[in-house]
Formats: C-alpha cells, sequence, structure tokens
C-alpha cells in the first residue's frame, strides 16, 4: 500500500541569477512500512526534500501525495494540522521547547490539538525510549541521546503517516547513534511504522529496507537492499 | 490549560526581567491615561459643583404669573425638584448711599428654595417663618445702611411702575432726567426681625444694575395664591437635564411664560448646554494628551513583545513544525498582552487614581484659591464610571496594538527558519552604496558605521523610531503645555494694578481726594499710582482706514460697502505726572503730546473679547496701520434713535483729536484691551482740563478712579482706608484687584505642575525606550562586534565606529521627528483656536533641547550596553552560536 508519493518535485531557491536548483524533477513513492534511507553529499538537496515532504518549505512545483493527501492543495492551517497528525519529524539538534518537560514535549502534538493524553499510550512509549522516570525532566537536564529520545518520542505520539528523520545522529557517539537507529528500527517493524531518514552514514543508511541517493537535486540511484 | 498559553507563561516568568519591564511600562501608560481621563471628569465634576455653588442647584427657571401654568408645572413627571421664590416687591431703602440701587427687594424663598439657591451666611442663621429675614451685606457694603441681628424692621412693600409696566430686578432704576420716572407703588406694609446677613446674590439672580437689594424671608408653600401683578419664579431641576431644552419648548407652547432663565453655567458644563465649548476644549485636549501617551506606550511596550517575539523565534518555528497553525500562534502572542494587561491594567489605574488624588489633595489650596475662596468648593478626586472605562479600553487598544504587530510577524516565521536557526534579522542583499566623501571625511569606521545602518534595515528603523517618537512627544507636550499657558493667560484678563478706589458724583477732585491720593502714594506698600477718568466717544473711521476683517464684519451689521464705520472710543485722561511717565516709557515727543493746543492720545488698538458667534475669544485690532492719524470724535449719546432726523448726526459738534503713536503696553489702571469694536485713547488730564479745543466741550463721565499698584496689597488697603478716613472720604469703593489676580495666577501654577510633570514622566517612558532598543539592539549584534574585532579593529576604532553610528541614528531621528512634530505643535494650535484666538508659534526652546538630549541619550546607551561586551571573550563570543 503507498504511503507517500512525490511527483515531478522541484524547488528553486532565489531568483535569476542568484536561482539555485534545490530539487530537480524528483518523483517517488514509498509503501506503508517501509524504512527508507536517503543519502548524499551536503548540498544536495535530501533536507530540503525532507522538508518539503514534512510541510514545512513548500516546492516550486510538484505534488506530495501522503496517505492519499494532496498537501500542498491544505490551506495554512489545514496542513499545520495535518502535520501535526500525520507527520512526524525529527531533527539533527532535536529541537525541544526548553521550557516545557519531557512529558510535554512529547505530547505536544496532541495538547496542540486540544485533546487528552491517552497515559496507557504515553507510559508504553517513555518506557520503550527508555525516558522512564523522566518525565518531569527539562531537557537541558538530560543528556543528547536522551534528548533525541524525546523528540522521537515527539515524533511517534500521535502514530503518523509517515515519520522523517533528518541526521537524527549527527550530533550523537557511535553508542547513542546505535541507541537511536535501533529503537526507529524497532517501531518500524513492530508498529509497521513508516520511516524517511536522511543521513551520511552508510552503516545507517545500510540498516534500511531501500535507500535513495541523490545529487544535484535529483534521484541518482533508487534501490530497494532488502524485502 | 492550553499547550500554547502554558508554553506562554512559563516563558514570561523564565524571562522575569523583561516582563516585568514590560508590566511597569502597561502600568505607566495606563496609569498616565487614567490620570488624565480622571482629572478630566474630576475637573468637569469641580466646574459643575462651583457652578451650582455659585447659582444654584437648578436648571431651569420659569417666572410665572398665573396659576393655571403653576398647577401644571409643579406636577410635571419629568420635574425632579422644585423651588419656589415669590418675589417683585421693593420698599425703599431708608438712608442708602447709592442712588442707583434705593430699594430693597424682597424675595420669598419656600424651604427647598433655601437648600437650592446659593445662599452663604456670615452671621445668623436662615428665615424660618414669614415674619424673619435675611439681609445681605451688600446693604452695607454698597448701600451704607447697616442692619444688625435682631433689628426690627418695618417695611412699605408696592410695585414699581413706568408707564404702566410693572418692572423688575432686570430693569434699572430710571430717573427723572432720563424723561420718565418710575414710581413705587406701595400696596402693604410687613414686619420683618433681621435673623442673618448674608453674601450678595450671584450676578445671574441678582444683576449689577439691579435697583434693589436683595433681602430674604420665608415663603409658606402650602399656599401659593397670585395677586396681580405678583411674580413666582418657579427653579426647576429635571430628571433628565439633557431634555430640558425640549422641556422649555414644550411648556413655553402650552402656557403664558412671563420669562425663562436657563442656569447656562451648570448645563454648559455638565455637557448639556448648546454652546459647550468647553467640554469641546476639555475632551480635544484631554484626547490629544492621551494619544500622545499612546504612542508614547505603544512604543514602549511594542518594543518589549517585539523582542519577545524575536526570542521565541525558534519556539514559534518549532511549534509550527509539530503542527502549530498561524492562528495558534498569534494567539498565544495576543495571550501574554493578555496576561500582561490583566496585570498591569488594574494596578495601572489603581495608581493613576491614586496619583491623581494625590495631586489634586496636594493642591487643593491653590484650586480653592483659582477661583477665590468665595464659594466652598473643593476640587476633590471624582472618578466617573466613564472615565475609568475609556482609561481601560485605551489602555487595551494600546497593549493590543503593541502586540498584534509582533504578532503578525510571529505568524510568519516558517518552521524552516526555525529549524535553520537563521538571525532575526535579514539583511538585504542589495548592494548597499556610501560615498566616497563618507570614507573620506569619517574614514573606514565611519564607513563600515553607514553601511551597518544601510544594511541592517528593520534594526536600525527601530531605534530611529523610538528616537523618533521620543522627539515628537517632547516637542508636542511642551507645545502643547505652552499653548495651555498662553490660552489661559490669553481668557483671564491680568490687571496691571492691585487696588482700585472709586470716587463717584465728582465733576472735578476734591483737594482733599488729591491730597489724599498723594498720602497714599507714600505709603511704603505702595509702588505706583494713578488718577483717571473716562469717557466714551465715538468717531466714523473710512473703509480704507481699517482692517478688512473688520469692515467685513461691519457690513453684516447693516452698514453698506462703502460707508464710513462708526466704532467706539474708550479715552482715559490720566494724570498729568503718570501720563509724563507713560510717554516716556514709549520714548515719545513729551512737548508733542503734552500741547493743549492741538490734542494728542496714544492709542491702544488691541480688542480682545468673547466672540459667541465663534464661541472663542478673539484677538483683533481695527486700524490698518498704526500710523499717526487725525480723527474726530463724536458724542453719540445725545442721538435720539427714535427719531428719523439723519441730520442729528451731522449737527453734532465734534472735536479733531490726533492720534500720536499706538502702543502695546498702557498706564497702571488702563486695561490692556478694549472691547470689540473699540479703541483706547490715553491722554494727558491736565492737557484737556487746560485746553482750548472742542474736545473740552465733549461730555466726562463724573466718576474718578485711583489705582494702585501695591507690594501687599491686602495689608496696605487698612493704611489706605485709615487716610481716606482721616480725610474724610468714603472707604465703600476699594476694591483689593490683587485677591482677583492671585486667582487667575494660580491657575496658571495649577497647568504648569501638570504640564512640566506630564512631560518628565513622558521624557522618561522615551529615555526608557530608547535605552531598552539601543541595548537590545547591541545584545544582537554580540557576534557581529567579536567578528570585527576578531580581524583586529582597534579599540578606538571600534569606539569611533559606534559614535559615528549613534551621529547617524540621531540625524536621521531629528530628520523625521522635527518636522513632525512641528506638524502635532500646528494641530495643537488648531485645538487651542477652538476656545482661544492665539497665535501660531514654534517651541523653538524644545526643539534645541531634543536635539541635545537625542544625542546624549544615544551616547550613554551605547556606551552602557557596550561596557558589558567589552569584557567579553571573542572567542566565546563567536562560539556562542547554537544556544
Amino acid at each position: 500500500m503507498e504511503i507517500l508519493r512525490v511527483e515531478n518535485l522541484t524547488k528553486i531557491y532565489g531568483k535569476g541569477e542568484t536561482a539555485v536548483t534545490a530539487l530537480d524533477n524528483v518523483s517517488f513513492s514509498v509503501k506503508k512500512g517501509e524504512f527508507v534511507a536517503v543519502i548524499g553529499p551536503s548540498g544536495s538537496g535530501k533536507s530540503t526534500l525532507l522538508h518539503i515532504i514534512g510541510g514545512v518549505d513548500t516546492p516550486t512545483s510538484g505534488k506530495v501525495y501522503i496517505d492519499g493527501t494532496d498537501i500542498y492543495k491544505l490551506n495554512e492551517s489545514q496542513l499545520a494540522i495535518f502535520r501535526r497528525r500525520q507527520i512526524g519529524l525529527i531533527y539533527q539538534f532535536y529541537n525541544l521547547i526548553p521550557i516545557l518537560n519531557v512529558e510535554e514535549n512529547m505530547t505536544l502534538p496532541i495538547l496542540l490539538d486540544g485533546r487528552t493524553v491517552d497515559k496507557k499510550h504515553l507510559n508504553e512509549l517513555i518506557e520503550t525510549l527508555g525516558l522512564k522516570g523522566r518525565q518531569k525532566h527539562l531537557p537541558n537536564q538530560l543528556s543528547g541521546g536522551q534528548q533525541q529520545r524525546v523528540s522521537i518520542g515527539r515524533a511517534l505520539i500521535y502514530n503518523p503517516a509517515i515519520v522523517l528523520a533528518d541526521e537524527p545522529t549527527g550530533n550523537l557517539d557511535s553508542k547513542n547513534s546505535e541507541e537511536i537507529v535501533n529503537l526507529l528500527k524497532l517501531y518500524n517493524q513492530i508498529y509497521n511504522q513508516t520511516l524517511i531518514l536522511i543521513t551520511h552514514d552508510e552503516r545507517i543508511a545500510l540498516q534500511a529496507d531501500r535507500i535513495i541517493s541523490i545529487e544535484d537535486g535529483k534521484i541518482a540511484k533508487d534501490e530497494v537492499i532488502r524485502q | 490549560m492550553n499547550i500554547m498559553n502554558k508554553i506562554t507563561l512559563k516563558s514570561l516568568i523564565k524571562n522575569k526581567t523583561r516582563t516585568i519591564v514590560t508590566i511597569i511600562g502597561v502600568i505607566l501608560s495606563a496609569a498616565m491615561i487614567t490620570a488624565v481621563t480622571a482629572f478630566t471628569s474630576s475637573i468637569q465634576q469641580y466646574i459643575v459643583n462651583y457652578s451650582i455653588a455659585k447659582i444654584g442647584d437648578w436648571h431651569i427657571m420659569f417666572g410665572l404669573n398665573n396659576s393655571e401654568a403653576y398647577n401644571e408645572i409643579i406636577k410635571d413627571r419629568r420635574v425632579a425638584e422644585i423651588s419656589l421664590v415669590k418675589e417683585g416687591y421693593y420698599a425703599y431703602l431708608t438712608g442708602g448711599i447709592n442712588q442707583y440701587k434705593p430699594y430693597l427687594y424682597l424675595m420669598e424663598l419656600d424651604k427647598k428654595a433655601l437648600d437650592t439657591l446659593p445662599l452663604y451666611l456670615i452671621e445668623g442663621r436662615l428665615p424660618e417663618n414669614g415674619d424673619e429675614v435675611l439681609i445681605s451685606e451688600h446693604v452695607l457694603s454698597n448701600g451704607g445702611v447697616e442692619y444688625k441681628i435682631g433689628d426690627q424692621i418695618e417695611l412699605k412693600l408696592g410695585l414699581r411702575y413706568l408707564d404702566g409696566y410693572v418692572l423688575n430686578q432686570y430693569n434699572p432704576i430710571t430717573f427723572e432726567d432720563e424723561g420718565e420716572k418710575e414710581e413705587l407703588k406701595i400696596t402693604g406694609t410687613r414686619k420683618f426681625t433681621v435673623v442673618g446677613i448674608c453674601k450678595r446674590l450671584p450676578y445671574e439672580l441678582e444683576g449689577y444694575s439691579a435697583p434693589g437689594y436683595s433681602i430674604i424671608t420665608r415663603l409658606d408653600e402650602t399656599n401659593i395664591t397670585f395677586e396681580e401683578n405678583e411674580r413666582i419664579s418657579v427653579y426647576l431641576k429635571l430628571k433628565n437635564p439633557r431634555k430640558v431644552y425640549d422641556f422649555e419648548n414644550d411648556i413655553s407652547k402650552k402656557y403664558n411664560i412671563e420669562s425663562v432663565i436657563y442656569n447656562d453655567d451648570v448645563l454648559r458644563y455638565m455637557g448639556i448646554s448648546n454652546i459647550d465649548r468647553f467640554n469641546k476644549v476639555l475632551y480635544g485636549l484631554a484626547s490629544i494628551v492621551m494619544v500622545l501617551i499612546m504612542v508614547g506606550s505603544v512604543s514602549l511596550i511594542y518594543n518589549s513583545f517585539s523582542i519577545s517575539v524575536s526570542e521565541r523565534r525558534k519556539h514559534f518555528g518549532l511549534l509550527s513544525s509539530v503542527g502549530a497553525t498561524r492562528k495558534q500562534l498569534i494567539n498565544s502572542v495576543l495571550y501574554e498582552a493578555l496576561v500582561i494587561g490583566s496585570i498591569g491594567i488594574p494596578l495601572g489605574i489603581g495608581s493613576g487614581i491614586l496619583g491623581i488624588g494625590v495631586t489634586l489633595y496636594l493642591l487643593r489650596d491653590n484650586f480653592i484659591r483659582m477661583f477665590g475662596e468665595r464659594y466652598p468648593v473643593e476640587l476633590s478626586l471624582s472618578v466617573s464610571v466613564a472615565s475609568v472605562i475609556v482609561a481601560a479600553l485605551v489602555s487595551i487598544i494600546t497593549i493590543l496594538i503593541s502586540a498584534y504587530i509582533p504578532a503578525r510577524r510571529a505568524k510568519k516565521i516558517s518552521p524552516m527558519d526555525a529549524v535553520r536557526q537563521t538571525m532575526d534579522i535579514k539583511l538585504t542583499a542589495k548592494k548597499v552604496k556610501t560615498s566616497a566623501l563618507t570614507r573620506k571625511i569619517f574614514g573606514i569606521e565611519g564607513d563600515i558605521a553607514l553601511k551597518n545602518l544601510k544594511r541592517n534595515r528593520k534594526r536600525y528603523r527601530s531605534t530611529v523610531f523610538s528616537l523618533f517618537i521620543s522627539v515628537l512627544l517632547f516637542i508636542s507636550t511642551s507645545a502643547f503645555s505652552m499653548y495651555l499657558t498662553k490660552g489661559v493667560e490669553n481668557v483671564y484678563e491680568d490687571y496691571n494694578y492691585d487696588i482700585s478706589y472709586t470716587i463717584y458724583k465728582n465733576d472735578v477732585l476734591s483737594q482733599n481726594h488729591l491730597l489724599a491720593f498723594e498720602n497714599i502714594c507714600n505709603l511704603d506698600g505702595i509702588e505706583d499710582g494713578s488718577i483717571i477718568r473716562n469717557s466714551f466717544w465715538n468717531a466714523a473711521l473710512s473703509k480704507d482706514q481699517v482692517e478688512p476683517s473688520f469692515y467685513s464684519r461691519m457690513l453684516e451689521y447693516g452698514y453698506n460697502d462703502g460707508d464710513d464705520v462708526e466704532i467706539n472710543i474708550i479715552v482715559y485722561s490720566v494724570d498729568h505726572n503718570t501720563f509724563v511717565d507713560y510717554i516716556s516709557v514709549l520714548g515719545l515727543n513729551k512737548e508733542k503730546f503734552l500741547n493743549s493746543d492741538e490734542i494728542t492720545a496714544v492709542a491702544v488698538d488691541k480688542q480682545h473679547y468673547f466672540s459667541k458667534d465663534e464661541g472663542r475669544y478673539i484677538n483683533s485690532n481695527i486700524f490698518k496701520k498704526h500710523d499717526e492719524t487725525t480723527i474726530t470724535v463724536y458724542d453719540y449719546s445725545k442721538i435720539d434713535y427714535n427719531e428719523s432726523d439723519t441730520s442729528q448726526v451731522d449737527n453734532l459738534n465734534g472735536a479733531t483729536i490726533v492720534i500720536g503713536a499706538f502702543a502695546d503696553t498702557v498706564p497702571i489702571g488702563v486695561s490692556e484691551y478694549s472691547p470689540v469694536n473699540s479703541i483706547l485713547l490715553i491722554v494727558d488730564d491736565e492737557v484737556i482740563k487746560n485746553t482750548e479745543s472742542s474736545v473740552k466741550n465733549l461730555p466726562w463721565y463724573n466718576v474718578f478712579y485711583m489705582y494702585f499698584k501695591a507690594d501687599k496689597p491686602a495689608e496696605v488697603i487698612e493704611d489706605i482706608k485709615k487716610i481716606l478716613t482721616d480725610a474724610g472720604l468714603d472707604t465703600t469703593d476699594i476694591f483689593n484687584i490683587a485677591e482677583q489676580v492671585e486667582d487667575n495666577r494660580n491657575i496658571i501654577t495649577i497647568l504648569n505642575v501638570f504640564a512640566y510633570g506630564f512631560i518628565v514622566l513622558m521624557s522618561l517612558i522615551t529615555i526608557a525606550n530608547v535605552f531598552n532598543t539601543i541595548s537590545t539592539n547591541i545584545n544582537l549584534r554580540r557576534r557581529e562586534f567579536a567578528m570585527i574585532k576578531s580581524v583586529g579593529i582597534t579599540n578606538s576604532g571600534f569606539n569611533k565606529m559606534l559614535n559615528y553610528e549613534c551621529i547617524f541614528y540621531g540625524l536621521k531621528a531629528l530628520l523625521y521627528g522635527i518636522p513632525a512634530s512641528i506638524c502635532v505643535t500646528y494641530l495643537i494650535y488648531l485645538s487651542m483656536t477652538e476656545g482661544v484666538d492665539i497665535r501660531f508659534f514654534i517651541p523653538v526652546k524644545s526643539i534645541f533641547i531634543s536635539i541635545f538630549s537625542v544625542f546624549l541619550v544615544v551616547f550613554v546607551s551605547m556606551m552602557y550596553s557596550m561596557r558589558k561586551i567589552r569584557r567579553e571573550n571573542i572567542l566565546d563570543t563567536l562560539k556562542n552560536e547554537n544556544i
């Protein structure tokens, strides 16, 4: 079942002489439960691709369908709500809100919806992420790896259609990196969670089901390495 | 609690200092706004109370002569309170010395009227029945007849008739030599016991030309009858005073009403009267002040929110990336405004009321003296519900404006910016040119400074805008208070003397008088003195002699274009010494003005009057050119306007007077301005006495005035009385004008206290604002400074760069600020000319002060903010990227 389809995606920054084409007519689709690694040298456009898929940046042309919804046909607030419920974003620098505690940071998308949190679901997640006993801590009381686990929790809390991770291990040591990737893989396998991960770490990419490599804004290679 | 609000609250708590500064800003702003509204409502209430104390607590008076109207009015549902006064009867005042006021005038007041009308006991008590009477002290001080409490008096009462008409207090006494003689037809006798002495009734109830001294007794309100020619005045207070004009219309249409009087002052100050210029000016001024405060506060509070939004920029982007809608982001900023407002506004309103209350309390003596101590009214704090509501609304609007602009910016923050952590300030990509001249004059440091400003438009703008607002506020506030003071000085006539003494019924001053005058002038406390008599003549001026505006106004009175127009000449004949002093101060040729063959006068051509048409005070002049000229003066008072014989005017014998000079100053005792359509002529009394010119044949009033300037009028007045008594002269007509002038000066003192208080507060707000902006900017540029330092700029070069930046900031702010504040000054001028005719002027002094202060504040703020930064290690700052 197809969960994501990208059609002729083009992104051009700037105008005239200073124009830079970050994405050039990119098309591909992702099936539900697939774990896709996106690799490529810096400046190749992989982050741009991820941001456009995540609905935080807008394409110059082309379409993005998530679970059948053309997300750039949505208006501002519809898109924000879609992002909140269907997309989980994980950044390199965790991007937690420093004045909210772990539990609040994790449940932020639900809280923004004004809904009540399913305690059971939350506790399961906290336990899986190894954050038990740290619910009331503030981000600056946690280590980098722990902070990244909180941000994974925030991305997963709503059981989104798709989780997008932008170099989630880029700022972590190898031990912590391994743990984070294992966690993501765990969710991908147990809950059939679709996952797109940007990395330039070959070892991490090789753990994925499929590797898309991008060069100069184009898909250079797209191979399934695991069925 | 909603998560967005929770985040907002938490970040407010985290940034305690800024939150507190913002709340203080809101408190200051709300307090000032409340002070304005509370002061406005207090002043209004005070003026209403004062008018009530002076004229009485009623809205409209009907003079009735029949029971039909009376019976209906007292039953009318629109009426809240009724006071009755039966009046009309006069009795001769035996032994009275004022020939213009030969009667006692009996007013019978019912119980309510004793309350309503402004009766002020000096001693004794109010009458309790129809056999007791209250006498005005005026009977003694003006009429020269003394009554004591306990005296029994028997009055032969009757009505005044002239040609079959009944006369009342509005008809002055008529004398036999004026052709007709009025008659008092006695109808009965009543006996009274004097039980109290009261102050004279106000002008509105006993006019200055009223022929009878009011005496007051009790009316039995249970038995109201209308005898023939009797009159009952019904003073009404309506349930809804706003309907008073409709009410009058209605009653006057239905019934036969003899006379109607509105309590104009009370109605006007309540904001009901048709001519409510007063309220218009009051509200107009209050609005200007509030707008000024709003602008000042918005720029301060806006800055705080703006800084807050910048700091929370990353939060907003993050929230947006996890799915917060724009509406949620805006609401979050507005929620911040709500939190700050709900703490700041109530505190502000409270402290504003407290502040103005304390100010009014401290100034209460000035306020009482301001209107004289004649009436026991205090200016006390009167906070109307409307004034609090207005203050709260204005404060809320202020905060909303301040928060909304940054909130819109928050909305625009894309999640991408937050994720990438781009700088708050985007540099323009455009090429930035600085002239080669700049580099030559200011060196590379100046060049960098200028490029900095040009490139970082937004950051630069916020500082320049703060400075601009500060300049604007400072200059307009001082212009405002200058105009206010000027306006008040213009409305209240200032006298150039302190004590006056009037001598009636003398064609020539006796030797006794002259001797007394000399003795008084020799008293220690007396600085100057003059003797003056007046006359009132007329002159015809041709079209080309007078101002076109004056001429066109005269055409409206029925003159035909091309006609000569008639003006009034008020002549002041002053004693020789005073006149000689006067012309020598003016630097005029003595011989010319002291020549008795050709009467030569100094003219004052400045009219100052209240124009009913325009509803404001006007200053004008009549003569087009103030050059030496000759005019012919006539005595028109002999013309009988009932006869159509036009040759009367031609047959008048005129007299020629040379106007040798026009002057702006006057000798002591002469008024500085003339009334509408009049000019003043000042001549030497000795020249007039000795002249053979036909001026000699023109009439003079047989009244002389002595005017004195005194150091301490209240003390010296006793000595003057003694000199007069010793000389066998009357002492009843001495007046201490200084007391009244003192009142007017009090108004100006009070205004100045408020104006300067206001300027100081506003300056503080604006300085805080500039300081805030500059230090925030410097803080944001720490990395940039570290970078410049790391490439090896020297300390002095660095300072030079900053100094140039300061100069550019200041110049830019002044470039916009000064023209804008002149525009605002003009608006203030326009608002003031609604009520008073004053000339437009630019507050030059304030402009210079503001130029100086702008640079001072900028330099000091810059230096202060830099002190912290200088101590920082370059590398630490440079590394300090991702926090």
